[in-house]
């Protein structure tokens, strides 16, 4: 026999007699998934990375305090990247007679390579996108600069030896929240006028910026090709340490994605392990036939796999190019949700679907076909004699490995991978073993009752490895769906409740020690939340242990940049809300003079720990303190968070100014107002745009998440009906000896429904369990959120697998009934 | 009759299987021998063994002891897919249940055997086969659109169409009412006779065992002697 002409053969005849349909339906349904989710993913994730670097201005940024000596921009410019500088400083600008503390931009042509400027004609007008950059007579303004120094749009304003006519303001920097601390108004000018303004003498504190944008490739080639080129006091800003937040929501973004793409392949691979049992079962006697003809067992294993392979191919292509079609109509029906410009799917996530879906067939279809190798051709004269051995734990190993591998390679994520392989190993043997449970109760639970329950609740005990197996795929078909809900609703509403609505939306910097009073005072007066005020110094590190702190780093260069120049420290009697303690102590009793407490992954990038030693130097004055504690910072509480505090208040006379956050509805901004006025040094800072910003971001991650999961729903459905139809011949079979004995319709629709309602009610009760378990663990050791398990879930576990498993397997079952039961005779003998 | 005649020969095969209840002996240790063109009728009461036996001569199963030749091959020594190509090469099956596979149709079931064997152009043959077994008009039905007795003359059809040296029918006309019986068993000799294969059945059925050349008698899992045969068989052979 050659095997391919058999299997083409067979292939049109398995199809037209509707055997393998269910299977070619689970592998498009998990093609098309994958390819969704894969597609879709891939264009949310371009997206929202061209979002977030957006808040960047570009892809990657070089940032240093000294004017840097080499200009990368060359290099970028043959890599075919676009570029860009920026400097930033503080400085007095005048206008006739008023003067104002503001912060300087100066931005080269092509500013900004990511995100938008808007302008307005007028302070608070309506915006539009920047075409271009300031002239080099021309300044762009925060409409704070015209209030406070009452300027008129076109009047001028000087910076050092230089006159700039205000001709915009300045509705939206993309790269305003770059950073935050000691912002004063922005005045933005042109980057080589501001350059012969002369204002750039010794001791200013300018930050000098070189912005790189290009496709992701490049972009991550040139920041391997600087890393080492790198001058002192440079580095490279990216978006997990300029912008925490957005960072971290990408991460997240990714992760969920991932964990949807996960379920899906894991789900489709039940489908296709209880589709190719069906099959194989069904298949025993014509293998029996084939055998005695003379087929040997290998040409048997081939033609069968050929038959699954060519059903299969033409399954998953049809399901890749819908799950391609969906996306892209997904896509264009979240319209504006999405960043400007989505950037269109490769064909990647197609092939990549298509070839991972073909494996799942091969890895999770094979080693139940391979049972087909063993069949006895003695079968043909007994069937008893003829059937196979009911354990085979060399495939069942098989495609555990299997499974371990796809999780592995697919999360690429060795923490999420981990999870969800313990989570669905985990799943899995709690489900055999209450599937186990089950099926020994089940005698004890058939006493008495009526005919059609004891009849349903012994067939359980009967069909020993077939409930075991129903209970599993429905049991792992239901922790999906349930771990779909806890992810929806526990972790997401967890993930929106680290942005409280009332996060803090306006930072006050700059308070002079003298304003303390005053200032809290005003806030009292407005009722706007806030922590209080917090302290901050700008002072250099000066000694580590008591070296030079190049001489305590001499062995990490990347250490050594980070402490160049000024650091921020801070005190305060006591640890401040969204900090906690991870090593050490507050205040340490047996440790003499001033202590520190550092942030611990500050800490461990400085190689700093418990014991050391810390001096720091400003305006004259040197404070030293010991290292008494780290602490885990909560970055997604905005509000005002220090890498170093002091844990007392400092006697020493370090300048300092103090800064606060506070939460006051927009509408009430005329309470600011009223406190800049009497305290005009004091600058206002606006992140409640920023917040309104990253707010979106996660609406519009959740969202996609929620839309991605809805192929994984789909999924766990058809292993669901695959599980449900497993064993249908069966009890075809013995429905109709039930209805030739006399059992009347009533009586076999309360067995199938006691049967399927026992078999859903235990694998639901187990499978929310599951989900908890599963989630608790997401929610700690990937996403590190707080999670709050929703109790109940078990209980609707117990009740909705009880009824819908049973409806739904009774409604599977209509043919039992329906077939006259001569006719299934018939089949049988 | 000389060794080479034999195209089977079985010395001491018997059948243990293990059961919960300890081992059980479906079959004792028995001698048979088959030669070309021979025909054998395998007959006894339910459960006395006829269907082991059978398997065990074509190489279906392996005997728990003693040893089969089949076709100048020790069984065995055989792998089990050395024993499925002996199958493809010689052996011949037609069963009670028919076995044909529902998702072909008449003429495919009867080229399956051809094709395994690797027969150029099995169209051709299976055709001209099937009409010998009267099938000429009905080649493109499927098994669910043909009478018991025309799914035994596929079944016919398929055995001889590989050109089998020895033919296995395990109860072939058990299916069927007498008359359709009646024809299945004539169209069996018929071909045996044509082609000369020698011709194994397993029966119930004592005027068919009565028209085969050897009688092997099974009583609980022990072939009876000729010496304690009834009178009437025993006078027949």
């Amino acid at each position: 026999m050659k095997p391919i002409q058999f299997s083409l053969r067979q292939v049109r005849r398995e199809w037209r007699s509707g055997e393998l349909r269910a299977l070619a339906f689970a592998l498009a349904v998990s093609a098309a998934a994958l390819t969704a989710v894969g597609a879709f993913a891939e264009r949310v994730d371009s997206a929202l990375t061209q979002g977030a670097n957006e808040l960047l201005a570009a892809d990657l940024v070089i940032q240093s305090r000294r004017v840097p000596e080499q200009d990368w921009r060359g290099e970028a410019q043959e890599r075919s990247l676009a570029s860009a500088r920026t400097l930033e400083f503080p400085t007095v600008s005048f206008a006739g007679d008023a003067s104002l503390l503001v912060q300087v931009k100066g931005v080269s042509p092509g500013y900004p390579l990511r995100g938008t400027l808007e302008l307005a004609e007028a302070p608070y007008g309506p915006a539009t996108p920047a075409l271009g950059t300031p002239a080099p007579d021309e300044a762009w303004v925060d409409p704070r600069v015209i209030a406070e120094l009452q300027l008129t749009m076109g009047d001028t304003l000087e910076l050092g030896d230089r006159v700039f006519r205000v001709t915009r303001t300045i509705a939206l920097e993309p790269d305003a929240g770059g950073g935050v601390f000691g912002l004063a108004p922005r005045v933005m000018v042109d980057y080589d006028a501001v350059l012969a303004a002369g204002l750039l003498g010794d001791g200013a504190r300018v930050q000098y910026r070189t912005l790189i944008a290009g496709d992701a490739e490049s972009v991550s080639s040139f920041e391997t090709w600087l890393e080492d080129r790198l001058e002192r006091g440079q580095r490279i800003a990216t978006l997990a340490e300029s912008q925490q937040q957005i960072g971290r929501a990408l991460d997240r973004a990714r992760q969920f994605l991932m964990l949807a793409a996960l379920t899906a392949v894991l789900l489709s691979g039940i489908a296709i392990v209880i589709a190719v049992r069906r099959f194989v079962e069904r298949h025993l006697d014509s293998v029996a036939i084939l055998r005695c003809l003379g087929c040997r067992q290998n040409q048997v294993l081939a033609a069968f796999a050929l038959i699954l392979l060519w059903l299969g191919l033409p399954a998953v292509l049809l399901g890749a190019g819908a799950g391609y079609l969906s996306q892209y109509l997904l896509v264009l029906s979240l319209g504006d949700l999405l960043p400007g410009d989505v950037p269109q799917a490769s064909l990647t996530p197609v092939l990549t679907a298509s070839g991972v879906s073909l494996l799942t067939l091969l890895g999770y279809g094979l080693p139940p076909l391979s049972r087909l190798r063993r069949v006895p051709p003695v079968r043909v004269l007994n069937r008893q004699l003829g059937t196979l051995s009911a354990r085979h734990y060399l495939g069942d190993l098989t495609m555990v490995a299997f499974s371990l591998a796809l999780i592995w390679w697919l999360s690429a994520d060795l923490t999420l991978g981990a999870v969800m392989a313990g989570a669905t190993l985990g799943a899995g043997l709690v489900l055999a073993a209450g599937a186990w449970l089950l099926i020994r109760g089940a005698r004890r639970l058939a006493r008495g009752r009526t005919l059609g329950w004891r009849y349903g609740v012994a067939n359980l005990a009967r069909r020993n490895r077939g409930v075991l197996l129903q209970v599993a795929g429905l049991g792992l078909g239901l922790t999906a769906i349930f771990l779909l809900g806890v992810v929806q609703r526990d972790l997401m509403s967890g993930w929106r409740n680290t942005l409280p609505d009332d996060a803090p939306n306006y930072f006050l910097i700059n308070i002079q020690p003298a304003q303390v009073d005053a200032v809290q005072q005003q806030l009292a007066r407005s009722g706007a939340l806030t922590q209080g005020l917090f302290p901050i110094a700008v002072a250099r590190l000066t000694q580590i242990n008591g070296l030079e702190p190049s001489a305590a780093l001499l062995d990490s260069p990347r250490a050594q940049r980070r402490i160049d120049g000024n650091v921020n420290i801070s005190w305060a009697p006591k640890l401040t809300a969204g900090n906690t303690l991870t090593e050490g102590q507050w205040r340490d009793a047996n440790v003499p003079g001033l202590q520190i407490s550092l942030e611990q992954e500050w800490a461990a990038s400085m190689r700093l720990g418990i014991g050391d030693t810390m001096a720091f130097t400003s305006g004259g004055q040197t404070v030293t303190g010991t290292v008494t504690s780290l602490r885990e910072v909560d970055w997604d509480s905005f509000q005002p968070n220090f890498f170093i505090s002091f844990t007392d208040v400092i006697d020493a006379n370090l300048p300092h100014t103090f800064i606060s956050s506070l939460y006051l509805p927009k509408e009430q901004f005329g309470q600011i107002a009223e406190l800049v006025r009497t305290a005009p040094n004091v600058s206002v800072l606006d992140v409640g745009s920023i917040l309104e910003r990253v707010r979106t971001m996660i609406d519009r991650v959740s969202l996609t998440v929620q839309v991605v999961f809805v192929f994984t729903l789909l999924a766990g459905v058809v292993v669901l009906l695959a599980a449900l139809s497993a064993g249908l011949s069966q009890r075809q079979h013995e429905g109709a000896v039930l209805r030739t004995l006399g059992g009347s319709g009533q009586q076999l629709r309360a067995a199938l429904f006691s049967e399927f309602a026992l078999i859903g009610a235990v694998a639901g009760v187990l499978a929310a369990a599951a989900a908890l378990g599963a989630g608790w663990l997401l929610a700690t050791e990937v996403f590190e959120m707080p999670y709050n398990p929703s109790w109940w879930l078990p209980a609707v576990g117990l009740a909705a697998g009880g009824l819908i498993i049973g409806v739904t397997g009774l409604l599977g079952s209509r043919s039992v009934l329906n077939t006259p039961p001569v006719v299934t005779l018939r089949q049988a003998g | 009759m000389t060794t080479e005649d034999f195209i089977l020969k079985a010395k001491d095969i018997g059948k243990v299987v293990h059961g919960p209840g300890g081992d059980l002996t479906i079959l004792h240790p028995s001698d048979v021998s088959i030669s070309s063109n021979d025909t054998v009728a395998i007959v006894g009461p339910s459960g006395s063994g006829k269907t082991t036996l059978l398997g065990l001569l074509a190489g279906l199963d392996l005997p728990s002891s003693g040893s089969v030749e089949l076709l100048g091959q020790h069984l065995n020594a055989l792998s089990e897919d050395e024993r499925a190509a002996l199958r493809g090469r010689g052996v011949g099956f037609v069963f009670q249940s028919f076995h044909l596979l529902d998702s072909l149709t008449a003429l495919e079931n009867v080229m399956l055997p051809l094709e395994l064997a690797g027969v150029a152009a099995p169209d051709t043959a299976s055709r001209d086969i099937l009409a010998r077994v009267g099938l000429a008009e009905r080649v493109h039905h499927y098994p669910n659109q043909l009478s018991g007795g025309e799914k035994q003359r596929v079944a016919i059809a398929r055995a001889y169409a590989g050109q089998p040296r020895i033919l296995f029918a395990d109860e072939p006309t058990g299916n069927l009412d007498s008359n359709t019986g009646l024809e299945i068993t004539e169209l069996l000799f018929e071909l045996n006779h044509q082609s000369g294969t020698a011709l194994v059945l397993v029966t119930h059925d004592e005027r068919l065992a009565q028209r085969c050349r050897q009688v092997i008698r099974l009583e609980a899992g022990r072939i009876v002697p000729p010496a304690s045969r009834p009178q009437a068989v025993a006078g027949q052979s």
